[in-house]
């Protein structure tokens, strides 16, 4: 469910990184001031500055190569991606470059404006009017320095170094050197006692003092200040000796000449500077901009991601839907309209999926009742029928199958017509179930009386028309019943107790009957002459046959009545029909016995089963009697689908008319002059005694196989 | 996200090689600084630096120290114990600085070394430039001796960019002009 949710974004990596870039560019635009702190890691700055530009810049192609990648593939939301960096990008370089224009060009101008020719020339004009009021007291200090040299003539180095501590005194010198041509110190004098080391002139200094015989010159000194320093050959030495004398130019002096000169310097090196500026200026004003420009490209990638995410996964969620996923929810934080689209989007699988839930339940309910109504109907004896408005059959069940003896499951949206054509059997039965569905009864029943497979069967039918749940007429419902059985027994009833009392009622006169016959021949017959002797003696005969005849028949029916009860004992029906076949052996032209093997014994009444298969073939044999070739086919197997023994009895015989079979088990039947008509009735009886059921089908072209079905009964 | 990491690392090592590569131009372009001669000497406890170092300033050096901006040259002195299967050790690294600065007023260059806060005026470039790359028994007393076998003296003399003015340093960096700098001077050093 939910592969895949919307990513809670972390947006503390981004920020920082962007919070430490601009930080770093603001430490940058801070260094270039020239009073920073940060002047010394200026190059840093700009490297950390490059870097983070490069870094966004590789951040900005690959979204660029990703957003190429989704939109070649397109993608879901690749489009509104790109429109929205496009619309971010455009946003965000069109004011930026304006503003970076104009800040740029604003600043040349500025930096440009600093610096006027003007200003040149007062500074130029300032440098030298310092030089020039320099140059005045420096050629004063000349003067001097020649007259102190002056008073050094035709001295010796050794006159030198006692008369020189002496002459400083009387000038303004801070320190008086004699040296030689080489620049060897012949002797020194300072003011600053603690100074050692005189300031000696550099070699070029020296090869001036000699080559022009002297030499002034103004320079900085250590401590901020400005000194003279004069070189002036002393006249008339062997050899060649020089005084330095070194001034230090006074103090309110020296300060307005090095403020001059600093600023001059200054100005100098800030005009020097002018380009650099610019470039530095530019440089720290693009990095802001590509800054800019790639942070804002970033959000806008990040901005679009987010904006996309949940449209992808409502379309990706949509998709599911629409292939049939209705367990789809997407997860979302968000609090936006979004978001509430997603939540709807949850809410309407949520329902859709309850709602199909709820269907299935119902369409299971349905279908466990309709299994349960198919269980019902298919177990039931009772035949059920289920017609639409067109009297087309829509249902049917297993009874029914059996009762009418055509798999009328075949026929399912068959109308009757077409199911009469069919089964031309059925075609009174159908017959009637449109006359009675046509009439428009509300209910009906009706006895119905057909015959089917060379059987009689009488139907119970109830009908009913059939409503749907807005009341409205949707079918008709046919419920029938075979009431053949019960009509069967009510009749076997009612022949039990003719039975009975037609034993009652003749066995008991039938043996004074008898016995009064022969009382009558034994005592008239001394008195009779021998032609009323014989006719007594025939007629007393004829009455104790005819007796015996009735009590036989008394007998049978009392037998049919009340028959004796049943010792059932586990049985080989095998081996009883071998024995019975081998009784008849000789009496019949032709008895076959094909006996199953494999017959399992079964619980029965061997007696009486003794008396079912004699009857059948003394009832075989009787038919067979006056044709040749007769004979007799007895088989034996057993069935294992139903687990019951199947015995045939065929003959050959002149078999049964169509219209006797329907009725030749019912007592008195018979077709023979002969019998009491109660044989195949009582047949009957015991078999059905046993749970078995017996047919009789006429064989082609002569001939009637009586069928029993046994169940097979264990102990 | 390798990917972009790939890309962003062929990124930084593309620029890195064409850093390099005009490092090594410049160093192509004429040597202006070349060390003649160096020496570490022991005396009463304290290491004395004499060299010789010949200096030669660019036009672009030479332009911006007559306009007022003042160049530092960084003297790297290391003392390096070479070993055989690792890397050379550094055991003591110091930096001299010194500075060359153009006097407008007094039109004197201005020599300094910082460390020793001395000061001499030149009237000409060629004398403050070779009293620059004079260093006279210096007294270099972070160094000590701490019984190291096979120690080289190691010397290399460069302009100071970061010294420069801040504006011109970005520039400084990709002209070749600035990049004035002298190969490593070794000797061994003995105990």
């Amino acid at each position: 469910m939910a592969s895949n949710s919307i990513k809670k974004r972390t947006y503390i990596i981004p920020v920082g990184i962007l919070l430490s870039l601009l930080c770093s560019l603001y430490l940058m635009s801070h260094a270039t001031q020239s009073a920073s702190q940060f002047n010394d890691i200026f190059s840093l700055l700009i490297i950390i500055n490059i870097i983070g530009a490069v870094f966004l810049l590789g951040l900005l192609i690959s979204n660029i190569r990703w957003l190429w990648q989704q939109f070649t593939k397109q993608a879901v939301g690749s489009r509104i991606t790109a429109r929205v960096v496009l619309l971010f990008f455009a946003i965000s370089v069109v004011p930026t470059g304006i503003v970076f224009y104009f800040s740029s060009q604003l600043l040349h101008q500025s930096i440009d404006s600093w610096f006027d020719a003007e200003i040149d020339d007062a500074m130029q004009s300032s440098l030298t009017l310092s030089r020039r009021s320099l140059d005045n007291r420096t050629i004063s200090l000349m003067k001097e320095t020649r007259q102190l040299a002056s008073q050094l003539e035709n001295e010796t180095d050794i006159f030198l170094s006692l008369t020189l501590a002496g002459l400083r005194a009387q000038t303004n010198a801070s320190e008086l050197t004699a040296f030689s041509k080489q620049g060897q110190i012949i002797a020194t004098t300072n003011l600053d006692p603690g100074v050692l080391i005189p300031n000696t002139p550099d070699s070029s200094i020296l090869s001036l003092a000699k080559q022009n015989h002297e030499f002034i010159g103004l320079e900085p000194s250590y401590d901020r200040g400005l000194i003279v320093r004069t070189i002036v050959e002393i006249k008339h030495t062997n050899p060649k000796r020089y005084l330095q004398a070194i001034y230090t130019v006074p103090e309110d002096i020296g300060d307005l000449a090095s403020s001059v000169e600093n600023a001059y310097t200054a100005y100098q090196e800030f005009s020097y500077l002018r380009d650099s500026l610019k470039f530095s200026f530019t440089l720290t004003l693009s990095l802001a901009l590509i800054f800019s420009v790639l942070a804002a490209s970033w959000a806008a990638f990040i901005f679009a991601k987010e904006l996309v995410a949940p449209i992808r996964q409502l379309v990706e969620g949509t998709q599911a839907v629409a292939e049939g996923d209705y367990e789809k929810i997407l997860k979302t934080n968000r609090q936006d309209e979004l978001g509430f689209l997603i939540n709807s989007f949850n809410a309407m699988t949520l329902r859709i999926s309850s709602s199909r839930t709820e269907a299935s339940d119902a369409q299971r309910n349905a279908e466990d009742q309709h299994a349960y109504l198919e269980t019902v109907l298919s177990h039931l004896s009772n035949g059920v029928l289920g017609f639409d408005l067109e009297l087309r059959l829509k249902t049917t069940n297993h009874g029914a199958d059996q009762i009418l003896e055509h798999p009328l499951t075949a026929c399912i949206e068959f109308s009757l017509e077409e199911i009469s054509n069919k089964c031309p059997e059925l075609d009174a039965f159908t017959s009637l179930l449109i006359n009675k569905f046509s009439a428009n009864e509300k209910e009906w029943q009706h006895e119905f009386v057909f015959s089917i497979n060379h059987q009689k069967k009488t139907l119970f039918l109830k009908g009913t028309p059939l409503y749907a749940a807005d009341k409205t007429l949707s079918g008709y419902v046919l419920i029938f019943d075979d009431v053949t059985p019960i009509i069967q027994s009510q009749r076997n009833a009612a022949w039990s107790e003719v039975a009975q009392r037609l034993a009652h009622e003749i066995k008991n006169p039938l043996t004074p009957i008898q016995l009064s016959a022969e009382r009558l021949q034994r005592k008239l017959h001394a008195q009779l002459d021998d032609d009323a002797k014989k006719i007594l003696k025939k007629s007393t005969n004829t009455i104790v046959q005819q007796v015996d005849a009735m009590k036989s028949m008394v007998n049978d029916f009392s037998n049919f009545a009340r028959p004796p009860q049943s010792k059932p004992q586990a049985i080989s029906i095998g081996q009883l029909i071998a024995d019975i076949a081998d009784l008849y052996q000789g009496q019949v032209q032709h008895l076959n016995t094909a006996i199953d093997d494999q017959l399992p014994s079964t619980f029965a009444d061997p007696v009486r089963l003794r008396q079912v298969l004699i009857n059948l073939i003394k009832n075989a044999q009787e038919a067979i009697a006056d044709i040749d070739g007769g004979e007799i086919n007895i088989s034996a197997k057993h069935q294992k689908d139903s687990d019951s023994i199947q015995i045939c009895i065929a003959d050959n015989g002149l078999g049964v008319d169509n219209s006797e079979i329907e009725r030749i088990f019912e007592p008195y039947a018979t077709t023979k002059e002969k019998g009491t008509g109660l044989g195949l009735a009582i047949v009957k009886k015991i078999i059905e005694e046993h749970g078995g059921t017996i047919i009789i089908k006429p064989i082609t072209p002569q001939g009637a196989n009586f069928i029993i079905q046994l169940p097979v009964t264990r102990p | 996200m390798l990917l972009r990491c790939c890309f962003n690392t062929r990124q930084l090592l593309a620029t890195l090689v064409l850093l390099l590569a005009s490092a090594s131009c410049f160093a192509a372009e004429d040597q202006h600084i070349t060390i003649r001669s160096a020496s570490l000497s022991l005396q009463d406890k304290t290491y004395l630096l004499n060299a010789h170092i010949d200096y030669s300033l660019s036009d672009e050096a030479i332009k911006a120290l007559h306009n007022g901006v003042t160049l530092t040259f960084n003297v790297d002195l290391s003392i390096i114990e070479s070993r055989s299967w690792l890397w050379n050790k550094h055991l003591n690294n110091l930096s001299l600085p010194y500075q060359i600065k153009y006097h407008t007023l007094a039109e004197t260059y201005q020599v300094s070394d910082t460390t020793n806060n001395l000061q001499h005026n030149f009237s000409s470039l060629s004398a403050a430039l070779h009293a620059l790359g004079t260093i006279n028994d210096t007294p270099i007393h972070a160094i000590t001796n701490d019984g190291a076998s096979t120690v080289n003296g190691s010397l290399k003399a460069y302009l100071n960019i970061e010294a420069l003015p801040l504006p011109m340093r970005p520039l400084a960096y990709i002209t070749a002009g600035w990049y004035l700098r002298s190969d490593t001077f070794q000797w061994p050093l003995t105990q």
